[in-house]
């Protein structure tokens, strides 16, 4: 017997051209390159592959998430399979009662009250008199609007509509369900209502897709995962392993990103000395790191030119600043018995356990002479942790043991 | 003489201030052409006064569709009160849940440039702060987009980087701290704890508790259009949450619980709890170390997982022991919690509490070497 629902995706590609921007210039420039294309078969220069060449197919019961970074193509592909945007190419061919769930608050007439916009809903869905009157109070229930269920959207906050456009997800009955990012809806308490909510849509669904930046989330809920990559179906298969692959290139990824983020120098150098380079090592042998896990041991390796013999030894100060301004410590090497020499190339190693809140960071060392300071340089890194030892997001994670003893 | 003191006190303010929006119920123009009052009215904000003085952030607590962005845009002047009204002392620079200004058509630097030639009274629009305000928005090439391309989060980022690109006197914010990765998170927070430290002032509407206690010393609770509380924000936010107090009697903290625990940085610490349980039930016990610093708000430094202490009768001492303790020197709340377990599943039976939260805290005085940190890690060093 053949199944009710399915979604077939062969060869499929999308592309943009220029954004029109109202011009007649740019029209002209679209349609010529249109032109070009049809004539010379190759795409006009500035246009934007979204989705290339991707094939896949979901059956019935299949629970599938959809993961890639911002630009990937995964809501371009929702929009495709919902029929909101039409492929360049390729064949599409989905069977089954299609609910979107794309931008929230789409659907929802401002004219209209909380009320009238969940019957119309409800109406467009094709459902009974019986059965949306059994619904709506239910609906009215769920999105806790009070009297304004009973006045037009347009005296509504944007919390208030993004609470009735999530009813009407909700309360849905669709066969295939396809859910573009996390739905964050309202203040806390309704947050979580409303993550339950699509839980329990999500067991309905014949066929459910999720495009979510929660590879948790992903893991949790679904059955099978895609990984988009510039419009391109990159990996295709078990969630665990798929999004385990994802997280170490979104990490190396992530490495690049921070030294370039953090651009700003903040290098002092004097006649009395220089920073030469500071390392982040997590391993002997190893070069320099920007990630490490929380509560990893690191070691801090400084390389310091020293150049007044005739003066004092220097202090030397290591500090880690968190990128919102919080400093998580500040220690000197004048609080041991060590000494710099007063002269030539020096390195110096601090060892310390990264038991951080996961997040950027700043290493600062300045080297301080009589008071001044003479050099001062800093690195940034960030701290990375794929499961928390525990929650309630402290700065620190530290090893603490509990014991309890009898008083007699 | 003290009213002309009390004025240059205060930074923004505004007294009594409804707003009530007139709804029509159908779209027939000419009735409002010819000035016809409205089949219905809906009370957005009502009787509210408030002040701000110069070099504070007060928090504006509510769940949606209190009125906090009512209230924000009758603030920053974008709505003009029903009754009541509005004083402030310099320009506002509003940043509202959807943006503000022109269309999605514009670039973001289009954006930027109407933005600033139209809410910074002779702030020079120049190149270099254009990049600046780029380059803190993380756009790239999509600054020279229109916004009508952009992602919500890159929105937010624009409209951030927009109002606070000048080193303004006094903001409205609604919401936009929880927008973007966590990296521009921070970034957004920093910019605000510099706008403050520099003598900005200004109001964060929020529905997150966690946000007022981080950057504002006082708070308003807004529901249903009025103030309904006022006060330190730690206060306030106490009262906000209205979390059940312990249910008692089974166990609880000894009476020679003491109030204050000290303790030297860099020690190994052991902070010794007395429990008294009084029933044969399973005890759990569970601590937070936080702290709190002007103008950086709160801070959970320390946090210890609830684990089982007792399951029978008696007089306990429960030891919690913190290797080599990474505290700088100064005073930490400290906090307590027990609670019956299992500690697996469901809500927990809360039998005893000493915290914050519920006005009850301990606290904790650190000593040792003055730092500029919050926290030290212990560092091992070596000189080759």
């Amino acid at each position: 017997m053949p199944s009710r629902c399915h979604i077939r995706v062969e060869k499929l590609s999308k592309t943009y051209g220029e954004p029109w921007s109202g011009s007649v210039h740019r029209g002209l420039g679209l349609l010529s390159g249109a032109l070009r294309e049809s004539i010379a078969g190759t795409a006009a220069p500035g246009r934007i592959h979204a989705l290339d060449d991707v094939s896949f197919a979901i059956a019935e019961g299949e629970r599938v998430g959809v993961i890639g970074e911002n630009g990937a193509g995964k809501s371009t592909l929702l929009h495709i399979l919902a029929g909101v945007a039409s492929a360049s190419s390729g064949v599409v061919d989905v069977r089954g009662r299609v609910h979107a769930a794309l931008t929230l608050g789409l659907g929802l007439r401002e004219e209209l009250t909380g009320r009238q916009n969940l019957l119309l809903e409800a109406e467009i869905q094709g459902k009974s008199r019986a059965a949306t009157e059994r619904i709506i109070a239910e609906m009215i229930d769920f999105v806790e609007l009070g009297d304004f269920i009973d006045r037009p959207l347009r005296t509504y906050s944007s919390g208030m509509k993004a609470r009735l456009a999530f009813a009407n997800l909700v309360f849905v009955d669709p066969e295939i369900l396809l859910i573009d990012e996390a739905l964050s809806v309202g203040d806390v308490a309704f947050s979580r209502k409303a993550n339950a909510a699509v839980r329990r849509l999500c067991d309905r669904g014949r066929i459910v897709l999720v495009v979510s930046h929660n590879l948790d989330t992903i893991v949790e809920m679904c059955s099978r995962c895609l990984w988009l990559d510039r419009g391109r179906l990159l990996a295709d298969g078990d969630p665990a392993e798929i999004t385990a692959v994802y997280r170490r290139k979104m990490r190396a990824r992530e490495e690049e990103d921070i030294v370039s983020r953090f651009r700003d120098d903040q290098t002092v150098e004097t006649a009395a000395a220089r920073v030469v380079d500071i390392g982040i090592h997590t391993a002997p042998g190893d070069g320099p790191t920007t990630v490490v896990e929380v509560g990893q041991r690191a070691r801090i390796r400084i390389d310091l030119q020293l150049r007044s013999p005739d003066a004092e030894p220097p202090d030397i100060r290591v500090r880690i600043e968190r990128l919102d301004g919080l400093w998580v410590t500040d220690n000197r090497l004048s609080e041991t018995a060590l000494r710099v020499p007063r002269g030539g190339d020096v390195r110096v190693e601090a060892d310390v356990s990264m038991s951080l809140r996961p997040g950027y960071y700043r290493v600062w060392v300045d080297v301080i002479q009589d008071g001044a300071l003479v050099a001062r340089r800093c690195v940034a890194f960030k701290v990375h942790a794929d499961r928390l030892p525990y929650g309630g997001d402290p700065a620190l994670y530290v090893p603490i043991t509990m014991s309890a003893h009898s008083r007699g | 003489m003290t009213t002309v003191d009390r004025t240059e006190d205060v930074a923004l303010a505004c007294q009594e201030v409804t707003k009530t929006f007139r709804v029509f119920h159908g779209t027939d123009v000419w009735r409002l052409i010819y000035g016809a009052v409205g089949d219905d009215a809906v009370t957005a904000v009502e009787q509210v006064s408030l002040t701000v003085r110069p070099g504070e952030f007060v928090g504006l607590l509510g769940r949606n569709g209190a009125g906090k962005s009512t209230l924000l845009r009758v603030l920053g002047g974008v709505y003009a009160p029903t009754a009541g009204s509005v004083t402030h002392v310099g320009d506002v620079s509003g940043i509202y849940e959807l943006g503000l200004a022109g269309s999605d058509r514009l670039t973001g630097r289009e954006f930027a440039m109407r933005w600033l030639s139209i809410f910074s009274s002779g702030a020079v629009c120049t190149e270099a702060s254009l990049d600046e305000t780029a380059e803190f928005a993380e756009l790239g090439r999509y600054f020279d987009r229109p916004i009508y391309e952009y992602s919500s989060g890159m929105k937010a980022r624009l409209f951030f980087s927009v109002a606070t690109s000048q080193a303004g006197s006094l903001y409205v914010i609604d919401e936009v701290l929880s927008v973007g990765d966590q990296y521009f998170q921070s970034k957004c927070w920093r910019r605000l704890r510099e706008r403050i430290a520099s003598g900005a002032s200004g109001v964060l509407a929020t529905h997150d508790w966690s946000a007022v206690l981080r950057l504002c010393r006082e708070t308003y609770v807004l529901d249903a259009g009025r103030i309904i509380d006022h006060g330190p924000s730690r206060e306030v936010v106490r009262r906000y949450l209205a979390l059940p107090g312990p249910s008692g009697g089974k166990a609880c903290f000894a009476a020679d619980l003491p109030e204050t625990y000290r303790a030297r940085s860099g020690d190994d610490t052991v902070l010794s709890v007395p429990v008294d349980v009084k029933d044969a039930i399973p005890v759990a016990l569970g601590c937070s170390i936080e702290v709190f610093r002007d103008g950086l708000g709160w801070d959970n430094v320390i946090h210890v997982e609830v684990a089982m202490v007792a399951s029978q009768e008696g007089r306990y001492k429960v030891d919690l022991a913190i290797p080599a303790l990474p505290l700088a020197a100064g005073q930490y709340s400290l906090n307590l919690f027990l609670v019956e377990g299992p500690l697996c599943s469901g809500p927990r039976t809360v039998l005893d509490v000493r915290s914050w939260t519920h006005g009850s805290d301990l606290v904790l005085t650190v000593s040792g070497f003055d730092r500029d940190s919050v926290t030290v890690l212990p560092l091992s060093w070596r000189v080759l």
